[in-house]
């Protein structure tokens, strides 16, 4: 098991069994962690990292910087064009993290969190 | 040869050859005056990231109140750092041409490149980032998203 003190806002993690928002298979899933655990506290909010399907992200995406290189960027460690779905956004519990694969640069984690915070106020 | 011809043609190489070496010296020092600057660079980019990271999880985890003042001034801090690039990059590639090994220019070029990166396509911030809540979850979760789409 991946330790608390790992889960920090902007890691990106490996977490099974992610749910679809409206159901169907779930699947293990790279995703950013927007709040972290506490010590009263072993659940964080998470949104999904996907690969980027066309040119550009969609309105509720934002890219991650990725590198296609072996190991990927040596920040994110992703090796292909990456966003974040700003309306898959799910609560986990640190039991369900398999691996901590990289970090969020801030400037993307920010924008991140200001459209999460845009979609969840005007849903 | 006379001993006066003798001691003049010693004093001509001999000034020949400090005129030769100067420039080369000068250059040696405006090359480590660059890599001094590109430590300089590097650490002060690597003082923003990790207050910016700090800041945002002071504000995400509730322990500071959100402050758009404050997003802003680190953005700008980002603008200010990149503001001589260009022509540090242009030095750097002059003195790499001369054929020295610039110090510090594998870690200058790495720092800017992820920082432009990570601002590709962003603009100044307009909102505050504020901490995402179980109310942003349980809006979140009856959206409808296309995960078929996102089937990696």
């Amino acid at each position: 098991m991946v330790g608390k003190a790992a889960l920090t806002v902007g890691a990106i993690v490996y977490v099974e069994n992610v749910q679809p928002p409206q159901g169907g298979e779930a699947k293990n899933r790279r995703v950013v962690i927007l709040r972290a655990p506490t010590a009263d506290d072993d659940t964080f909010t998470f949104a999904v990292i996907a690969t980027l399907r066309g040119p550009d992200p969609a309105d509720d995406e934002v890219r991650i910087p990725h590198k296609q290189i072996p190991g990927g960027d040596r920040q994110t460690s992703l090796t292909a064009p990456s966003v974040a779905v700003c309306r898959w956004v799910q609560d986990a519990d640190i039991t369900r993290v398999q691996s901590v694969k990289g970090k969020c640069p801030s400037i993307t984690l920010s924008e991140i969190v200001r459209k999460v915070d845009a979609l969840g106020m005007s849903e | 040869m006379t001993v006066f011809e003798s001691a003049r043609q010693a004093v001509d190489a001999y000034s020949v050859n400090a005129e030769a070496w100067k420039p080369a010296y000068d250059q040696a020092m405006a090359c480590g005056q660059l890599e001094d600057l590109l430590l300089a660079g590097v650490r002060s980019l690597h003082e923003i990231t990790a207050y910016h990271h700090g800041w945002e999880e002071q504000v995400l985890s509730g322990q500071h109140e959100p402050d758009l003042a404050m997003d802003q001034a680190i953005w700008d801090m980002y603008a200010w750092w990149m503001r001589p690039c260009t022509r540090i990059k242009r030095e750097l590639r002059f003195f790499e041409r001369q054929g020295f090994t610039v110090e510090y220019a594998a870690e200058f070029r790495d720092s800017l490149e992820n920082l432009q990166d990570d601002r590709r396509g962003r603009v100044r911030p307009k909102a505050p980032i504020r901490p995402i809540t179980s109310d942003h979850v349980q809006r979140l979760a009856s959206s409808s998203i296309d995960t078929s789409r996102y089937d990696d």
